[in-house]
């Protein structure tokens, strides 16, 4: 088993800061007020961000407040520019993001979510922005040795150490980490690592919490009007927190942007940023008619986009990855778990 | 006063007088979250104690506009602390909340805590231990309480240098992700297209860059002044762990002092800062 | 690879007012090969139109490729992007994408009656389908034409509902929801007007557009003279960013209208986890 010790690592990581653009968990001022309802514990105090040497990287975290999503999917991006002239003639142009980014400290089930997001924008038509920038991203696994207090990856299909989705899996031994290579992409970047060889290297056993069920399909299908999704609606304040902090969700907006020049001319950028279904007027049509007025209709949207809707539509088998993130960010606690749990158990209010 | 809570819950159910009653329960996980009792059988997830920091009050505004046109409003029993009592005033002044529609459960308020156990800053600001509206009230309120009402950290704050006061909120208003927690959580905020939200972009575009964020801050900010009642609800919610007291306060620290005084919530005057029509004007033209 | 929501540049070639604050634009593209795979569009498909400078919404298409040398979009002033299209002077460049969507299934309803209902701009979608079967005439059988609008400066195409009239075996019943002084055609919601004709159900397919709420009563009233929900189709709008399944907007239950309609049979609707309303 190859293995690489903790000073190479950082070495290594140090030069990939350098050559390339690095991403990696760092410490952020996030969730740190007691008083806040998403009051964080320290291990989750950070969040990825592009680091340019490895002093910033926050080596205990144990999930980010924010996921990676935004890396491969920017929370805003400008997909064209529209150059207009002084005579009015306009000129498009497509926006390309040349950055390769290295994406380092990834969790499985955060990877396995950017799988979820290729299955979506990949699916033909393909999206071309996201393809390009998803081409130039390579993923470094880090197995989890545990799962926390609002993990539930086992319950949705996923693993602390998964392999799937990432381009190389470091799990945490002693004094360094195992290194598994998965895919052509990771063994490319390891060119420069200085890896061992330890034969007898046992990985460890990550704890895990008690999975529940997720109920099958039919009983989505069966409960959709039941009264049980306008209760957890009562409370949903209908903001984007969940959505925001989620590593799947996808939703975007696109809006012209126009700014006009001294000199006459115009440039007018296409802007492409995240949205969110719990919006009241997200899904009012022009004339004003909106089937998901209420918030319950929106909040058993998200639910069912997740479970149901991806699933049947991408080649995805669940666009929930157990992060549980949106149990931490909701203001009123809103708690995914406690909802797949009812609803496996068919436990209507 | 929990049991006298419950009681009053499930005697208001059961007579009809209101179809629901918005409280507080404990979620599975342990904390306190809103709740919206409807059947009397289930009083007993109410409870009330110092966890119990969401201002129910921004509900009220959902309540009284049915999405169905021509849906009667609903009647709403909703338990209140004294901050949340003048989110209802400010409503009423501004013609949202139909007082016939809603029986106010007041109670008696020792203050909140946060996660750790401390008290809640904005209750060591608070002299209020009864609501000042209410249709009953709840609890013994407690005889002495450790608190002054003072601007002491907004005038911490304003005594920086104002390049580091600038570094400050560019710093915290970029962590912003514009998830419009703190928004949705205002009873004061209940604009059906936020000025933020427009499809023209008008006012604010969807780019995720710190002049978009603080803007939408700044004015949301704005738009409360003289409306704020300082609950909390915007920072408590913050995922971001942004601290957005210290900037709807500055503008609550400034209408008292510049407006005679004032502050939301306590009278049956709305905000200061807007016009009163008697009714009596001609209006000639209304711009769409 | 281009992207697939980059728009194809074109020119507003000619505008038209056809009714109040409704306006039908002809638009020429600039690429030859660019306008050979857009006129490839079918009745049903909508194209997403572009001001390059305010955004881009997406609208069903109003002609039939031949029908006219450009492609036509009907377009009521009602929100943002539609308002700076209706501001554009002639020449100005616009972005297109598409065709998008689904189409109505004509060539699979050969041989059956068809009854065409149209409410205010719903009735843009629904001229391609007229002009198809103008132009495929003898493969058809009785056409009847439902058109409404609330009042008579609404109702869309005006000049054009005589030459529709004028085709073999067709009928045309044209209404409005209250009386106007000057108007003494038909006045009744178009639920009504479909009641007294009483179109006969047997081999017959209705294709319906309008707002939701119409489309719901005009459903209610077709199966109360015999039709069947496989033999009503309808076409539902919403709003959308990508119109290729990617934005997530536009769902109803698990259906996208970009990519499974916006064209579906009512029998598919009636199965929506979703309702339209």
């Amino acid at each position: 088993m190859k293995f690489i010790s903790k000073p190479n690592l950082e070495h290594w990581l140090g030069i990939l800061a350098q050559e390339r653009t690095l991403v990696a968990p760092v410490k952020a001022t996030v969730g740190e007020r007691p008083g806040s309802a998403a009051a964080l514990p320290a291990g989750k105090q950070s969040c990825y961000a592009i680091v340019d040497g490895i002093d910033e990287i926050s080596w205990g975290f144990q999930r980010t407040a924010m996921s990676a999503r935004e890396f491969v999917f920017p929370k805003s991006e400008c997909l064209f520019t529209i150059e207009t002239d002084e005579q009015g003639r306009k000129t498009v142009r497509e926006s390309i993001d040349p950055e390769e980014r290295i994406i380092f400290g990834i969790r499985p089930c955060d990877a396995r979510a950017i799988g979820v997001l290729d299955a979506v924008m990949l699916q033909e038509p393909a999206d071309e922005t996201y393809r390009q920038r998803r081409e130039r991203t390579w993923l470094i696994g880090l197995a989890c040795n545990q799962m926390w207090d609002d993990c539930f990856c086992t319950s949705v299909g996923g693993s602390p150490n998964s392999r799937e989705d990432v381009d190389i899996l470091l799990t945490e031994v002693e004094d360094g980490y195992a290194v598994d290579v998965i895919t052509d992409k990771g063994q490319e970047l390891l060119v420069q690592a200085v890896l061992d060889e330890k034969p007898d290297l046992v990985l460890p056993e990550p704890v895990l919490n008690e999975a529940f069920d997720v109920p099958p399909t039919d009983v989505w299908i069966d409960s959709f009007n039941d009264v049980y999704w306008e209760r957890v609606g009562d409370r949903c304040l209908s903001c984007r927190a969940c959505v925001y902090v989620c590593p799947t969700c996808r939703c975007f907006d696109v809006r012209e942007e126009t700014v006009a020049r001294p000199d006459g001319t115009r440039v007018t950028r296409s802007i492409r940023s995240w949205d969110s279904c719990q919006g009241a007027n997200y899904r009012m049509v022009a004339g004003g008619a909106n089937p998901r007025s209420k918030p319950g209709q929106r909040t058993r949207n998200r639910f069912f986009c997740k479970f149901h809707y991806v699933p049947v539509t991408y080649d995805v088998d669940v666009a929930c990855v157990g992060c549980g993130r949106c149990i931490t960010a909701c203001p009123v606690h809103i708690d995914i778990s406690e909802v797949l749990q009812d609803m496996a158990q068919k436990e209507v209010v | 006063m929990i049991e006298e809570l419950r009681t009053k819950a499930r005697e208001l159910l059961t007579d009809g007088t209101v179809d629901c009653v918005i409280g507080y329960e404990i979620a599975p996980r342990g904390d306190v979250r809103p709740v919206f009792i409807y059947d009397p059988a289930e009083v007993d997830r109410l409870v009330f104690n110092s966890r119990c920091d969401h201002n129910l009050v921004t509900y009220l505004n959902r309540r009284n506009k049915p999405p169905k046109r021509g849906a009667p409003v609903p009647t709403t029993g909703i338990v209140v602390k004294p901050c949340d009592a003048k989110s209802i005033q400010v409503l009423l002044n501004e013609h949202q909340v139909d007082r016939d529609k809603v029986t106010i459960i007041g109670v008696a308020c020792a203050g909140m805590v946060d996660a750790t156990g401390a008290p809640e800053t904005r209750c060591t600001h608070c002299l209020q231990r009864t609501p000042l509206l209410y249709d009953v009230l709840l609890g013994d309120p407690p005889e002495s309480v450790d608190a002054a009402d003072s601007f002491d950290d907004i005038e911490e704050f304003d005594a920086l240098p104002p390049e580091e006061r600038r570094a400050f909120w560019l710093r915290e208003l970029n962590r912003c992700i514009r998830c419009y927690a703190c928004r949705q959580a205002c009873p004061g905020c209940f604009c059906d297209v936020c000025e933020s939200e427009r499809d023209d972009s008008l006012w604010i575009g969807i780019a995720d860059d710190i002049p978009e964020k603080a803007f939408f801050h700044i004015t949301r900010a704005f738009h409360l002044a003289g409306r704020c009642v300082e609950c909390n609800a915007c920072e408590l919610v913050c995922p971001m762990g942004i601290p957005l007291s210290l900037l709807n306060r500055k503008i609550v620290e400034e209408i008292e002092h510049s407006m005679g005084g004032f502050r939301a919530g306590i009278s049956d005057e709305p905000t200061p800062l807007v016009t009163k029509l008697t009714g009596e004007e001609e209006i000639n033209e209304v711009h769409k | 690879m281009t992207s697939p929501l980059r728009p194809y540049l074109g020119t507003l070639i000619g505008s038209k007012d056809i009714a109040t604050n409704i306006r039908l634009f002809q638009i020429k593209l600039d690429d030859p090969d660019e306008w050979a795979t857009l006129s490839t569009w079918q009745p049903g498909n909508f194209m997403f139109l572009s001001t390059l400078g305010h955004g881009e919404a997406p609208f069903g298409v109003a002609n039939i490729p031949g029908f006219g040398p450009y492609l036509d979009i009907a377009i009521h002033d009602v929100g943002h992007v539609s308002h700076h299209i209706h501001m554009l002077p002639l020449g100005s460049q616009v972005g297109v994408r598409g065709p998008l969507g689904n189409h109505f299934p004509l060539q699979e309803i050969t041989g059956q009656d068809i009854v065409v209902i149209g409410g205010g701009i719903g009735g843009a979608p629904l001229r391609p389908v007229i002009q198809y079967l103008m132009s495929h005439r003898e493969d058809y059988g009785h056409l009847t034409i439902f058109w409404a609008a609330r009042s008579p400066d609404l109702l869309v195409f005006t000049d054009e509902y005589e030459e529709w009239e004028a085709m073999p075996d067709t009928e045309m019943h044209v209404t409005i929801d209250r009386p106007v002084e000057g108007w003494d055609g038909n006045v009744g919601l178009i639920t009504q007007i479909i009641e007294d004709v009483t179109p006969s159900a047997e081999n017959a397919v209705a294709i319906t557009c309008g707002p939701p709420i119409m489309i719901h009563f005009v459903g209610l009233t077709l199966a109360k003279l015999g039709f069947s929900t496989d033999q009503m189709l309808a076409t539902l709008e919403a709003r959308m960013h990508c119109g290729i399944g990617k934005c997530g907007r536009c769902n109803l239950g698990d259906k996208l209208v970009c990519r499974d309609g916006p064209v579906f049979w009512q029998s598919e609707i009636k199965e929506f986890l979703e309702g339209i309303l």
